[in-house]
């Protein structure tokens, strides 16, 4: 560390992580030793945990990784997204991920749609419009996987499908995301080709999902590409049962997203479509392993109100 | 156009040539030729450091003296060549032709196609006007360089960063629990997983995998002795082959296990690409298994030499690569490797273990086979620390109820 870098530090505002440590040995009486040896009774990342790492932690010296952050919050019953949630720095950070920028003329790949306002829409099969953006999303997606072969209005089990839709002015659509819950051993058929999308929305899981599987999710910009991954990643942090985060996408752009975002496919499997080959992309993130990057937990923190009140402040740009 | 045609036999070179320009001589054909793969990929290097554009199309042959087409596959896969649009010529039969287009697929080439000899230009041609090909974006590894590389992997590799995870191995008759592996993650501020097909190989090259195993082992152990439960489960620790090297590494795993012999400690046995000392490596082997630490053998049938291996060591189990099991059920090639693995085993009275089990399908064909051992997402993905208590008390619950039922 540099002279200059130190004589800041002291200004440096708090970390979250620091605040949460200090709270805690308060509100339970405890001394930075008491705290040290409970983790390192309770957890085998912290085996060779000292009391001069805590304090460092502590004056923000030091900060453990995301991934390390949420086995101490969660040794006190706690969630790292319910931590951050309440710190109004990270949520600036989140802010930022998807309000809709100043500049009228950003790039968008919408060619009708230049960071005007939108709002977004939950659309189940009750609603008229469920079928015709199925349609799309599939068509959107082009997935061999997720061909429905009968009438759609044949698939009773469609209703377990979800869909949100961004919709700026006129209804325009400039975004969407698909998904379903279900559990992880019919997502692991579906990402090894063994079943498709009828076998998916017909089979009911014997227990309570514990997997969110994201079919399709795109944006006309970046941010709204992010604000449509907060809706169901919010969505997904929220339902405890849920323990998977699957993504099984053939969208280069949403892949390459997934890429930039540090995650990486588990499987690739090409299918032959007509005279074309396709790619699907299948990522598999455990909830920690979700809360520990950065990135995803920023969208995860941000509620549906949140991100209204997001979307009515205009960025700076 | 820049065409680089690379075949031993200049006649075949010259014939690809006055075709190309025949079937579409409005084209402006610039041709580069090399004779071996060796010579072709000093082409592509060059091509590479110049400011000129790289060539848009490379047609090669496969069997040649001087580095063969898959050595050419090889250097295109871990370079900026990767994204040019590659055409395979070949004699051999429709097999070999169908595993070198999975190989290149598989390193994300842009293969045109794979074709017989000789040579039909128009198909090339129709293919590559069809080639639907996007460039994986490269940035990815920019990323990936700033927080995991080979100038900072010394000081990542400590126990703050270490984040072990373990995945059950299923006994597939019984359907019981028998152990776990343990798996390794790098945890660095908000980068959230890096997994190890990242960082081995950079640890390998740092000459730091004695300390790494040391890391592992001791969290993993410290995991044990703090959930006695787990102690009736196996915990199969990954070492390779460099680690055999270190007496002191070896003397180190010994006095762990003999201060917790409580626990069933194995050391699953990954070979690294270089050759190893035989006699020095085979001696660590012994004296681990004289000191009661059963070895398995790790990624089985990925690596050339493990047939001897079998012959020389008293394997307790081998372990058949994901690749292999995964696509099992569809795969007719990856059936007969598993199928023979598995006969080979029951000769050598080994365990089998199949990684990499993923659906149900591909359980029952690996039961049929008579397959002990399955670990996989299909039972779990690996599990944090922090989860494995419950995950092992709500698997076992299950188990119970389903045997209670039949």
């Amino acid at each position: 560390m540099t002279p200059t870098s130190c004589s800041y530090s002291k200004e440096k505002k708090q970390n979250v992580f620091a605040m949460f440590l200090k709270h805690l040995r308060q509100s339970n009486e405890l001394s930075q030793e008491q705290l040290c040896l409970y983790l390192r009774q309770h957890s085998s990342l912290f085996y060779n945990l000292d009391t001069i790492t805590v304090s460092r932690w502590e004056r923000s010296v030091n900060i453990p990784s995301l991934a390390k952050q949420a086995e101490i919050v969660e040794l006190y019953d706690n969630e790292l997204t319910s931590i951050y949630r309440h710190d109004p720095q990270f949520l600036e950070e989140c802010s930022t991920l998807v309000s809709i920028p100043n500049q009228s003329r950003f790039k968008s790949s919408h060619p009708y749609y230049t960071n005007d306002n939108y709002d977004i829409q939950v659309i189940d099969i009750n609603d008229d419009s469920f079928y015709i953006m199925l349609k799309m999303i599939l068509r959107y997606e082009n997935n061999p996987s997720l061909v429905l072969k009968l009438p759609l209005a044949e698939f009773d089990g469609l209703k377990d499908l979800k869909i949100h839709v961004a919709n700026a002015f006129n209804d325009q659509i400039i975004g969407h995301a698909l998904y379903i819950e279900t559990s992880s051993q019919y997502v692991l058929e579906l990402v090894n080709i063994k079943s498709d999308l009828n076998e998916i929305v017909t089979k009911n899981p014997k227990k309570l999902p514990d997997t969110m599987l994201v079919l399709s999710s795109a944006g006309a910009t970046k941010e709204v590409e992010n604000s449509m991954m907060s809706t169901y990643i919010n969505r997904f942090v929220n339902q405890k049962n849920l323990r998977y985060l699957c993504f099984s996408v053939c969208d280069e752009g949403f892949i390459k997203k997934l890429n930039a975002a540090k995650l990486d496919a588990f499987k690739v499997r090409t299918i032959q479509l007509e005279d074309k080959t396709v790619a699907v992309h299948s990522f598999l993130l455990s909830r920690s392993e979700l809360m520990a990057n950065r990135f995803l937990l920023k969208l995860a923190v941000i509620s549906p109100k949140q991100l209204v009140d997001f979307l009515n402040i205009k960025g700076k740009g | 156009m820049k065409i680089l045609i690379v075949d031993d036999q200049a006649f075949i070179r010259e014939a690809i040539k006055s075709e190309l320009i025949g079937v579409d001589p409005l084209q402006n054909f610039i041709f580069f030729e090399a004779d071996c793969g060796n010579s072709a990929i000093v082409l592509l290097e060059q091509s590479t450091l110049n400011t000129e554009p790289e060539f848009d199309l490379i047609i090669t042959d496969l069997k040649m003296e001087n580095g063969d087409g898959l050595a050419i596959i090889n250097y295109m896969a871990t370079t900026k060549s990767k994204n040019i649009p590659l055409v395979i010529v070949s004699s051999s039969d429709q097999r070999t032709l169908d595993l070198i287009g999975n190989i290149t697929n598989s390193f994300n080439l842009n293969l045109v196609g794979v074709f017989q000899k000789p040579l039909n230009v128009n198909e090339v041609l129709n293919s590559l006007n069809n080639n639907q090909f996007i460039a994986q974006e490269v940035p990815e590894s920019k990323a990936e360089q700033a927080n995991c590389n080979s100038a900072n992997i010394a000081s990542l590799l400590n126990e703050d960063n270490l984040f072990l995870c373990y995945q059950p191995k299923i006994d597939i008759k019984s359907n019981k629990l028998i152990g776990f592996e343990v798996l390794s993650r790098l945890t660095v501020q908000g980068d959230g997983f890096i997994y190890p097909d990242k960082f081995i190989p950079l640890i390998e090259q740092a000459g730091l995998n004695c300390q790494f195993t040391k890391l592992v082992l001791d969290q993993a152990i410290s995991h044990w002795q703090l959930f006695p439960a787990l102690k009736q489960y196996g915990l199969s620790i990954n070492i390779s082959a460099s680690d055999l090297l270190s007496e002191e590494l070896i003397n180190h795993l010994i006095a762990k296990h003999l201060a917790a012999s409580d626990i069933q400690l194995m050391l699953e046995l990954t070979e690294s690409q270089h050759t190893i000392n035989q006699e020095r490596s085979l001696q660590a082997i012994a004296k681990l298994i004289i000191n009661d630490i059963p070895i398995s053998l790790d990624d089985f049938g990925k690596s050339y030499s493990t047939f001897d291996r079998l012959d020389s060591i008293p394997f307790d189990e081998i372990k058949i690569d994901k690749d292999f099991v995964s696509d099992l059920d569809s795969n007719l090639q990856h059936q007969a490797i598993v199928e023979s693995t598995i006969a080979l085993a029951k000769k050598l009275n080994v365990k089998v273990v199949a990684e990499g089990v993923e659906t149900l399908g591909v359980l029952n064909r690996l039961q049929l086979l008579g397959c002990h051992t399955a670990q996989g997402y299909y039972f779990s993905p690996p599990i944090e620390g922090r989860y494995l208590m419950t995950w092992v008390n709500d698997y076992n619950h299950q188990n119970e109820v389903k045997n209670a039922n039949h």
